[in-house]
């Protein structure tokens, strides 16, 4: 155990000393914090001083007679855009809420009516006009309407039609026909809010609002392990990479055995990785924690998740290291050691499946394939409807998986470390698995 | 009691067998060499004997038992293979080092001074491995296997790399070792450095032993039957001497190399010629080396097995000893 704890405070030492490891570690997190800073920065300052849309004047030559209303108002358009990505109960962060929605200052159009299509055509070519609108004479029982722009649509805005349209349309086709206020409704209908009920008999607030709630922490713990995963088992590959290039492991390996080295390594290597994952949560979680406070953070979420994060750490930083240990190089290390990581994101195919149906048969499935079971069980665990024992058993199948693991590559790390100049070749590498 | 048993090990690679039934003992304070050409299966051997490998067949045991943590400390090993971390200090990687062989840390650092002075590289704690020359950084690799004080030195072509200086600086530095009781096992393909150093010897030759014993007794043993002699005129014909060969003439007089009849004792042949009437002033037994020793076992050895093959050359003087030119082994 003292020469695992001397490799391990050895491996830690020298990485956390580099100066790549310094920059990244402290440099990566506050360049990206600044551009984050600058970005929402100048989107306020944007939003803020933004021009209301052109609100016209539109060109209108209306052959069905229908529509005398040549001024139109609409407040608050956008409520709905802001409602869907802020869903009730989580508060709303104001800079964001401007950035969404121009039609916090509502929409106004304003039509000039034209005699004729091609004179209303001839004012849009002259300049006159940005846009027409022609409704076909026979409206009513073709809906047809045509509408000339002098501006091309993008991607994100269909042919530049303008919003309110609809509208104005409802508000001239049932105006004077019915009561003001069903008119407002027949143009929106409602909004709707969710009630659920929870676990203790109460209709709590909408299911994107839980949802929100019930999965932040298992996604911060899912993100986390994913980082680690890709980021720290870098430095393991590259920890053992450099000691083949140097020749040094045969010096280490009169001291201390190949298990000892692993372990040693998978711990030091670990912790460096496991530090820089801090290191960036902090930074960026305490800044996104004072806006996230309404968060309510179970302890028993964090401490299982943190559990799985740990064990799927173990379990995946020992797989790579022995496979890892197979190159010559870093290159052919990270090539051998790629599938891990590949088997990693096998779950975030099946994201959706765990979140809405934590108890369906592949949700269940995923959760008892080791390589799979951290992630699953994180994001089921959140929902609430898991049964004790099925966490247990995860934890049963990770450990024997990690046992298992650790052993496997404890033998291919035994025979890596004084393999130079060979890349295996996968009946090799099964051979020496179960000789 | 024997520091290092190793007894009937057999290790195979890929159906190939690397090492095959080798058994050898290293007594207390023996220096011992472990000799053969490259791919004769020497490195192979140490790694067993320091558990970095397992044998497939046969024991070993060092210090009276299986090889434990507590056997690793009392054991220096200087691999083939070997480097350092180029990023690291001087003085950390050896604390390092030291520390893994279970020194404490205040008796790491003390030595630690003490050998980096010891090889003219006191200055160098503070330095970065990778800031040393080649010569300089071998060096510090001796430094770091001497620093337990072990017991049993396993030296795998311990001069390799090394300038003439400091390899007269390593021999000093292993037979002051040697002289406070350490035991030496040193693997070398160069054979008149094991010649010149080594008690008893293993040749071996595609996994397998050829010769073991003492550097003296092969030498006897193998002794082809010729003296050589500094005399001052021709020599007579007398009934010993079955074939002379003429090496020069040198400030003492001429120099032959005198082949003897089979049965004919070197000291009854000097009275022959003694009796003659030749003027001998230089005589003495012309024994082979172990270069030649081992070239004529192998050849001995036959044609079957891996070790059919002639050995590759030993050394610079080995290839004008050798007769005709060999083929070097497959590594």
């Amino acid at each position: 155990m003292q020469r695992i704890r001397k490799v391990a405070w050895h491996e830690f030492r020298v990485t956390v000393r580099r100066p790549g490891y310094l920059i990244i570690t402290f440099g990566m997190p506050l360049f990206a914090l600044g551009v984050a800073a600058v970005s929402m920065f100048a989107g306020v300052l944007a939003a803020r001083n933004a021009v209301p849309p052109k609100a016209g004047p539109i060109g209108l030559v209306d052959e069905s007679g229908l529509f005398r209303n040549l001024e139109y108002v609409e407040e608050g358009a956008a409520q709905e855009g802001a409602d869907r990505l802020f869903p009730e109960g989580v508060p709303r962060l104001k800079a964001l809420e401007e950035m969404v929605g121009e039609g916090r200052r509502g929409i106004a159009l304003r039509f000039i009516p034209y005699p004729s299509v091609e004179a209303a055509a001839e004012a849009v070519r002259r300049d006159e006009l940005d846009q027409a609108l022609h409704v076909a004479a026979d409206y009513l029982d073709t809906g047809r309407m045509t509408y000339l722009s002098r501006r091309h649509g993008s991607v994100f805005q269909r042919e530049g039609t303008p919003p309110g349209l609809r509208g104005w349309a409802v508000e001239n086709l049932l105006a004077g026909r019915l009561d003001p206020r069903v008119v407002e409704r027949v143009k929106r209908p409602f909004l709707l809010t969710e009630r659920v009920l929870d676990a203790g008999g109460e209709f709590a607030s909408g299911e994107g609002a839980r949802k929100v709630r019930r999965l932040a922490v298992p996604y911060i713990f899912l993100l986390l392990l994913l980082m680690a995963i890709f980021g720290t088992s870098g430095y393991l590959l590259q920890g053992v990479a450099e000691e083949k290039e140097n020749r040094v492991m045969e010096v280490i390996l009169c001291s201390v055995t190949a298990d000892q080295l692993l372990v040693g390594k998978l711990i030091g290597l670990g912790a460096a990785g496991l530090l820089q994952l801090s290191v960036w949560s902090m930074i960026g979680i305490l800044p996104v924690s004072a806006a996230f406070s309404w968060l309510q953070i179970r302890p028993d979420t964090v401490l299982v998740c943190f559990l799985y994060f740990i064990f799927g750490y173990v379990l995946f930083g020992g797989l790579m290291l022995g496979f890892g240990s197979l190159g010559s190089n870093y290159r052919e290390s990270a090539q051998l050691a790629v599938v891990w990581s590949m088997a990693a994101i096998i779950p975030m195919f099946f994201l959706p499946v765990i979140v809405d149906q934590p108890n369906s048969l592949v949700a269940r499935a995923l959760s008892f394939f080791p390589l799979t079971t951290p992630i699953t069980m994180m994001m089921r665990y959140a929902s609430g409807e898991v049964a004790t024992w099925e966490v247990v058993l995860s934890f049963v199948v990770l450990a024997a998986a990690i046992w298992v693991s650790l052993k496997g590559s404890a033998k291919l790390f035994r025979v890596g470390l004084l393999l130079y100049g060979k890349k295996p070749t996968v009946p090799e590498i099964w051979r020496w698995l179960w000789a | 009691m024997s520091i290092l048993s190793v007894r009937s090990v057999t290790k195979v690679f890929d159906g190939k067998r690397a090492v095959q039934g080798l058994s050898l003992e290293v007594g207390p304070g023996e220096i011992f060499g472990l000799l053969g050409p490259n791919g004769a299966g020497k490195t192979t051997l140490l790694r067993m004997v320091m558990d970095i490998l397992k044998p497939d067949e046969g024991t070993i045991s060092i210090f009276g038992r299986p090889l434990d943590p507590a056997g690793k400390d009392r054991i220096g090993y200087l691999p083939e293979e070997r480097g350092l971390y180029q990023r690291v200090r001087v003085g950390e990687l050896l604390q390092y080092l030291a520390e893994l062989k279970g020194l404490a840390p205040a008796a790491a650092r003390a030595r630690i001074e003490r050998g980096l002075r010891r090889v003219d590289l006191g200055d160098a704690a503070g330095k970065k491995v990778r800031e040393l020359s080649k010569g300089m950084q071998q060096k510090v690799q001796l430094v770091a296997t001497l620093l337990p004080e072990p017991d049993l030195l396993i030296l795998d072509e311990p001069f390799s790399g090394l300038d003439p200086v400091n390899r007269l600086l390593a021999l000093e530095l292993l037979e002051e070792r040697v002289r406070a009781g350490s035991s030496l096992v040193l693997s070398t393909h160069i054979l008149e450095q094991a010649e010149a150093l080594c008690e008893r010897v293993l040749l071996v030759n595609g996994g397998r032993a050829l010769l073991e014993g003492r550097v003296r007794d092969l030498k006897e043993q193998r002794g082809e039957g010729a003296v050589l002699l500094t005399h001052a005129d021709e020599l007579p014909a007398v009934e010993g001497a079955l074939r002379v060969t003429p090496l020069g003439v040198g400030p003492d007089g001429r120099r032959s190399k005198v082949h003897l009849r089979p049965g004919t004792p070197p000291d009854r042949f000097l009275a022959e010629v003694l009796h003659a009437g030749a003027r001998v002033t230089h005589f003495e037994r012309a024994l082979p080396t172990l270069n030649e020793i081992f070239i004529a076992a192998v050849r001995e050895d036959g044609p079957a097995g891996p070790s059919a093959a002639p050995p590759a050359v030993l050394s610079p003087h080995a290839a004008h000893a050798a007769t005709p030119p060999s083929p070097p082994l497959a590594s």
